[in-house]
């Protein structure tokens, strides 16, 4: 319950922040990637870097994090699925994965790996989607909810408590 | 919109910045002491390091001053160099492989004094220790325990022969009567411990026969098969009573057989339980052989055989090389082990790795090359005798099988008429390693090869030797062979000579060379050491002179009161045995006999009768009772 109560805290305080629907958007995209990745890698490090530098939404990337975690694990045979054939099946494909096996550093990024392979696709097909959506979304919620939220007894009491001060503070 | 996020860029920037400068300053501290802790770790003593640079613009290391202290002598070094110097292949290091393609080693020395003890603090050497017990004895560790053991076994003898007068004296004393009275001979428990055995096993078959009342049972049978006359049927009446009377005949027939397999069951089992007499024999004379061994070794005057002593005199020391031999390779194959074969897929708990073909993979560590250097002299050693050396040891590797070569090195030292040669093989590339040490040495003087003084018994001034070792370690086997020749030998004198002393230099005036061969075999755990020399025909003449006459009379005086007090016994305990087994076997036997007969007589009784009653019905007006006796004679 706590921590249905800390996501919808999460997902007001960057619907309700300064942050235009593309930083968001960009948010969610990037942490799409980082969350269907079942674990670590070197990859992910470097999408983790991007949305520190990149002016993305840094509490959208991080809730997509989460979020696409849950999603990621009901992707995952499917994720399986497709690096599979990639990985395997695609002859074609053979001769560039043996050449990225045997450059040094890129290894760490464990592409060789059919769920990371494959998640890593379901993300880039989904860049788009998943963009487009998160920021539709963030516009009509601010042309139509928002006004309506911010009266809601939760989210007055979610405003004094220090994260969202501080993520206030940040986000500008 | 701006794209970058400025205000978490600069932190990053400063700490990576902090984190370089941090590097720079501090990386040869960090490795320094990184390599200190893992040497402790793997010498269990101490490790010094006195400066070491690096250099990230071309990835080289510099290590100066190297000094490993010996854990079994702490205040000398086990190795120790003045310079050790590669660069790294800054690629690899990439995929966490560390490529070495060439490195030196300048000014190696071992067995060098230290001026501070090398011991390890003992908190850390109980951690050291804590961790290492973890770890399963290999194959080396058994075979060095082995050898230390070996030595131990020559270097006690040795000690016998060390004081002549005592030898001389005990042997002069033995009293072999008494040495056998008090030894309490293993022999003559036995033959007690037999004889009560048989007791036992006579009473036990004893009982079983007569729990099997054989006898009153025959009777009973008999008795039943006589009583059975008059089978004869004339009308269907008499049917009746003559299948009441087969029944009987082969009830009879049935408790026969049983009571014969019984016997039959019993005397096999007696005759195993007994066993045969030349087994008995062989395990007395076995134990008589141990007791005599015993006594012997409770004695003080060793085994005095000409081998043997030559044994004791150069085993210890010879011993001790193969074992430092050992050490090496069990070094060698523990930190370049046989690699497991690749795997194409391997399943994990997420998905599947797929493995792709890698092209030229190279090992975790690899070092193609190093040149090496140094001498046999040093702190604490006589540099005069000192040996300069240098060579190549080439691909040494973490990863054997992948990178497909063994570990080689080929070291040569010359010094005047002096020669070193030395060469090694690891080659852990295949199942079953190979370990190889060879080294030969000639022009070397005794003094060189410290075998000046051989158990403070025998001491060489001078002479030319010559030497040709070889260890080969294949699998779990150790093959070593030592070749010394010693020309031109001068024994001498020591500074207070004692009886042993002048007696032994008595013994070797005339000895000019010395052809010693000594060969350690050690196969799943059995370590034979044996030594052939030209020492051996001194030794044997001088032992004779010294004491082998009437050593040989006390060890025929003790084997004769061994075979007086045992021979009796045993004589007493075979007629025991054949009496009681015979005894048995007799009465068995009969009454398998009776049983026998009794069951073919009772068969032949059911067959005239069969024959007679067939007979009977043949004739006319007896259909009815051919019927009814039908099934009497189904077997």
């Amino acid at each position: 319950m706590l921590i249905l109560i800390k996501i919808l805290k999460k997902i007001l305080t960057v619907l309700n922040s300064n942050a235009t629907p593309a930083q968001i958007g960009w948010g969610v995209v990037l942490g799409s990637f980082i969350g269907l990745a079942p674990f670590f890698c070197l990859h992910k490090f470097i999408i983790l870097l991007l949305i520190i530098f990149l002016n993305v939404n840094m509490g959208a990337a991080f809730l997509s994090v989460l979020v696409f975690s849950i999603v990621g694990a009901l992707t995952d045979p499917l994720a399986h699925k497709i690096g599979y054939a990639l990985l395997v099946n695609t002859n074609a494909l053979t001769g560039l994965w043996t050449k990225l096996y045997n450059m040094p550093v890129v290894p760490f990024t464990k592409f060789y790996n059919t769920i990371i392979t494959g998640s890593f696709v379901i993300a880039l097909i989904l860049i788009l989607p998943v963009f487009f959506a998160a920021k539709k979304f963030v516009i009509y919620y601010r042309k139509h909810l928002m006004q309506k939220v911010q009266n809601w007894k939760l989210m007055k009491m979610f405003k004094l408590t220090n994260f969202y001060k501080i993520y206030s503070g940040f986000s500008e | 919109m701006k794209f970058i996020r400025w205000k978490a860029v600069i932190p990053t920037l400063v700490i990576l910045i902090v984190a370089v400068v941090f590097t720079v300053f501090f990386l040869d501290s960090i490795i320094k002491k990184v390599a200190i802790n893992s040497g402790e770790a793997i010498f269990g003593a101490k490790v010094e390091i006195s400066s070491l640079k690096t250099k990230l613009k071309n990835m080289s290391v510099e290590i100066n001053g190297l000094q490993i202290a010996n854990k079994e002598d702490v205040w000398k070094n086990l190795l120790e160099t003045e310079k050790i110097s590669f660069a790294m292949q800054p690629v690899p290091l990439l995929s966490k492989k560390l490529i070495i393609d060439e490195m030196a080693v300048r000014g190696i020395k071992w067995g060098t004094s230290r001026k501070t003890a090398g011991a390890l603090p003992p908190k850390k050497k109980k951690k050291l220790e804590k961790k290492q017990k973890k770890e399963e004895p290999g194959i080396a560790d058994k075979l060095k325990n082995s050898l230390k053991n070996k030595a131990a076994e020559e270097a006690s003898n040795l000690a016998v022969i060390s004081d002549i007068k005592s030898l001389q004296k005990n042997i002069k004393d033995i009293d072999a009567k008494k040495l056998v009275n008090i030894a309490n001979l293993s022999s003559l428990k036995e033959i007690e411990n037999m004889k009560s055995s048989f007791a036992e096993k006579e009473s036990k078959y004893k009982s079983m026969l007569g729990e099997m009342k054989i006898d009153s049972k025959t009777k009973e049978i008999s008795d039943t098969v006589d009583g059975l006359k008059d089978l004869r049927i004339d009308s269907p009446a008499d049917v009746p009573a003559v299948k009441e009377k087969i029944t009987k005949l082969k009830d009879a027939q049935k408790s026969t057989e049983n009571l014969l397999h019984q016997i039959k069951t019993a005397k096999s089992d007696m005759a195993s339980d007994f066993g045969e007499e030349k087994d008995l024999i062989r395990k007395i004379n076995d134990l008589k052989n141990t007791d005599y061994k015993n006594i012997m070794s409770k004695l003080s005057v060793g085994d005095l055989t000409a081998g043997n002593i030559t044994k004791s005199l150069v085993g210890p020391m010879w011993l001790t090389r193969i074992n430092d031999a050992v050490s090496y390779i069990k070094l060698a194959r523990k930190y370049a082990p046989k690699s497991e074969k690749k795997k194409i897929l391997k399943k994990r708990l997420k998905g599947m790795d797929v493995t792709f073909e890698k092209e030229n993979e190279l090992p975790g560590l690899l070092v193609k090359k190093i040149i090496v250097s140094g001498t046999t002299g040093g702190e604490g050693k006589d540099d005069a005798k000192a040996l300069d050396f240098s060579g190549n040891v080439l691909d040494i590797t973490s990863n054997p099988v992948l990178w497909g070569k063994p570990t080689t090195a080929e070291i040569v030292g010359k010094k005047l008429n002096k020669e070193l040669k030395m060469n090694l093989l690891f080659d852990h590339t295949k199942d079953v390693s190979r370990d190889e040490i060879n080294v030969t040495m000639q022009g070397m003087t005794p003094k060189d090869l410290s075998i000046e003084n051989l158990g403070n018994i025998l001491f060489i001034d001078g002479g030319d030797v010559k030497i040709a070792a070889q260890f080969a370690m294949v699998g779990d086997e150790l093959n070593s062979m030592v070749l010394t020749k010693v020309h031109n030998i001068k024994f001498g004198t020591a500074e207070k000579e004692n009886e042993t002393q002048k007696f032994f230099k008595q013994m070797f005036k005339n000895v000019k060379e010395i052809n010693l061969e000594a060969q350690l075999v050690s196969k799943q755990g059995d370590t034979d050491f044996k030594v052939k020399s030209n020492l051996d025909d001194v030794f044997k003449n001088g032992i004779k002179s010294l004491v082998g006459e009437k050593l040989a009379e006390a060890k025929a005086k003790i084997k004769e009161e061994i075979d007086r007090q045992v021979e009796g016994k045993k004589k007493e305990m075979l007629a025991e045995f054949t009496g009681k087994k015979d005894g048995l076997l007799k009465n068995l036997t009969s009454k398998e006999q009776i049983l026998t007969a009794k069951t073919e007589e009772i068969k032949n009784k059911i067959n005239t009768a069969e024959q007679e009653i067939k007979k009977q019905i043949k004739e006319p007006g007896q259909e009815k009772a051919k019927k009814e006796i039908k099934n009497i004679f189904k077997k």
